[in-house]
């Protein structure tokens, strides 16, 4: 008699954005099926139709795709790309000709399902994932938002075939983090699908305790169910090398701000803080260099350069430069040379007390001084309280922010070797392999059959 | 030999807004500092009201003024409004003259005050309502007329719808010039970096 060895578990992750998308939530997806993967699952990844990341957004970061493991299947179920259609030659005659009408019943043709643009893929993922299963069985569905249509993916399945899922709230989906206000009218029907969704689900994941809390307020029967996985940062894309100390060249200190500038950011306060920080001698010829977007769309830097006090062009105008300088935005694989050449890192972030940030993570693990430009109360603050090269104002006044920068410079020129290593230490325990793990033993107890025994390899 | 001159490009821009929003203008603004020549039509001169464009951009009008140039907003105008006007400015010249004519006076001051108050309800309540709604078809074939009979779309390099009241007639432009590239985007792709 012969007994088969059990087979990996399967695992289906519906993650939209997925390399190689660059969008701000793609490193927690990418990372996610990676681990799995390493863990010893046999992971399906149902991703955002290429045609979308290139042709709409116009988002990618091809070298992010050779981060993937080559062992993780990646399907990208078909998105109705009717609503971002800007070419008028491949518009039909309804769109063209009387396009507020065929809006609005594109729309509700899709809306009337689930309040979400990206139904279309959704309704696509959930075909393609029950032939899959069909073929051989998936043990447990991971669906991140947003879009927060890939929840409601996971919960057809799971109605469809009874797989158990798990609803990963990478992004907040019913709460606003910038009001810290419902995000929806009372009788929206994202409150419906909200709670089939938590309720129904083997475990609700959420990035930081105050969301956590707000949600498990809301839907207490499924509290017990829910837990934390924050942010964390990727070992493999930041290379941040041995810890050296503070610069030994005579030079003006260097900030720098890594990310996308929105408008929802205390941008005004960060660039009149620093003019004010300047005019100590400790800061005497400081820079603040902006690596990344101004805004999200295309020409909506125009907006952003008179706030931070610079040309249309771009440039500083010769009378009044206040030491910000625009460097363009830079691949995920190349952030560790950004790191490299700042002294201090300013964390610069919108939002109250639900908002953590995935920046953070990566900032502590280069182990330099970080200056924070933020609402006091944010949630980040769980995060950077143990961190000992932290400075902030607990306020927005830009007096107060001027003298945090100052410190924080103070702090970069005397950093020791040492004192770095500590600072890195502290971070080691955000690496996102290590923040993981818990949600990896929470779905393998989810599988319902014998599984081979753990044997963890990381491709 | 001499190199033939580099062709230097021209993107066709239809807006019918009545003003041109900062988002368009910092469009145009882009495009003109990268070089591209603009063909500009917009609904009637007071569009461009206040505004200072580069001499890159050459400016196209469906109307003059749209309130006096379409026939339907003339109408409505002279039957609402100038008739009316016309009416009562006549009777008063008459009333205020005799002195036995005060009351009939007094009566059509009051009548008058009346009639401008509907005038405006028919105007802003019933009129204007209907007339938003169906503009951007009731202006087509002017509007098709004016770009058709003005700009040189078949040698365009680029035909912008760049609001939503001008779709219906840019998409039966790019029905009639298939070749050129139409878009509701304003893409600066490939002139401005």
């Amino acid at each position: 008699m012969t007994f088969s060895r059990p087979k990996a578990p399967r695992l289906l992750y519906v993650a939209f954005y997925f390399p190689p998308s660059r969008a701000s939530g793609v490193y927690r997806a990418r990372a996610t099926a990676n681990h799995f993967a390493a863990a010893g699952w046999d992971v399906t990844v149902l991703a955002a139709p290429l045609r979308f990341l290139y042709d709409v957004i116009g988002s990618v970061d091809e070298k992010l795709s050779e981060t993937v493991d080559p062992r993780i299947h990646v399907e990208r179920p078909e998105l109705d790309l009717t609503r971002w259609n800007q070419d008028l030659h491949s518009m039909g005659w309804l769109q063209g000709t009387l396009p507020d009408i065929a809006t609005k019943l594109h729309r509700w043709r899709e809306e009337r399902y689930f309040p979400e643009p990206y139904v279309s893929w959704a309704r696509n993922c959930v075909t393609t994932a029950l032939e899959a299963h069909g073929r051989e069985p998936f043990d447990a569905v991971l669906a991140t938002g947003n879009p927060f249509a890939a929840f409601a993916t996971a919960w057809e399945i799971h109605k469809a075939a009874g797989v158990p899922y798990v609803a990963d709230y990478r992004d907040s989906w019913t709460l606003d983090l910038f009001s810290d206000e419902p995000a929806f009218p009372p009788k929206h029907p994202a409150w419906g699908w909200e709670q089939r969704i938590i309720g129904d689900s083997s475990h609700t994941v959420f990035v930081n305790d105050a969301l956590r809390a707000w949600h498990a307020d809301r839907y207490p029967r499924a509290a017990e169910r829910m837990m934390v996985v924050p942010n964390g940062w990727d070992p493999d894309l930041l290379d941040v090398g041995p810890a050296a100390g503070g610069t030994a060249e005579d030079r003006p200190l260097r900030f720098g701000y890594l990310g996308t500038v929105t408008g929802k950011q205390p941008v005004v306060e960060m660039a009149e803080a620093f003019r004010q920080a300047r005019e100590y001698p400790e800061l005497a010829g400081a820079e603040l260099n902006i690596h990344g977007h101004l805004g999200f769309f295309q020409g909506s830097h125009a907006s952003f350069l008179p706030l931070l006090g610079l040309e249309p062009n771009g440039e500083p105008s010769a009378e009044s430069d206040h030491g910000l300088r625009l460097r363009g935005p830079v691949s995920k694989t190349e952030v560790a040379g950004v790191y490299e050449h700042n002294d201090v890192l300013v964390f610069l972030a919108a939002g109250g007390k639900y908002v953590t940030s995935g920046k953070i993570f990566e900032y502590m693990a280069t182990g330099k001084p970080i200056v924070s430009v933020h609402a006091p109360e944010i949630a980040a603050r769980e995060v950077l309280a143990g961190y000992p090269l932290w400075f902030t104002a607990d306020s927005l006044e830009p007096g107060l922010v001027a003298k945090a920068m100052v410190e924080a410079g103070r702090a970069a020129r005397a950093l020791t070797p040492e004192q770095q290593a500590e600072a890195r230490a502290y971070a080691d325990r955000f690496q996102r392999d290590i923040l993981l793990d818990p949600l990896e033993d929470a779905i393998r107890a989810m599988v319902r059959r014998p599984l081979p025994a753990v044997e963890v390899n990381h491709g | 030999m001499a190199e033939p001159a580099e062709k230097q490009p021209r993107v066709v821009v239809l807006t019918l807004n009545y003003k041109l929003t900062p988002r368009v203008q910092a469009y145009l603004e882009d495009l003109t500092k990268a070089g591209v020549r603009v063909d500009l039509l917009v609904v009637e001169r007071r569009t461009l009201e206040d505004i200072d464009l580069d001499d890159l951009v050459n400016v196209h009008h469906v109307f003059d003024s749209e309130m006096y140039g379409h026939p339907l907003r003339r109408v409505e105008r002279r039957l609402v409004f100038d008739l009316p006007s016309k009416v009562f400015h006549k009777t008063r010249s008459v009333t205020r003259e005799g002195e036995r004519l005060v009351l009939l006076d007094k009566a059509a001051t009051k009548v008058r005050r009346g009639q401008s108050y509907v005038s405006r309800g028919i105007h802003y309540g019933i009129f204007w309502p209907v007339f938003r709604r169906a503009r951007k078809y009731l202006l087509i074939s002017r509007a098709k007329k004016a770009a058709l009979r003005s700009i040189d779309l078949a040698g365009a390099d680029r035909i912008v719808a760049a609001d939503s009241s001008v779709l219906p007639m840019a998409w039966r432009l790019a029905k009639l010039f298939p070749g050129v590239k139409a878009t509701t985007a304003l893409d600066r792709k490939p002139w401005v970096k």
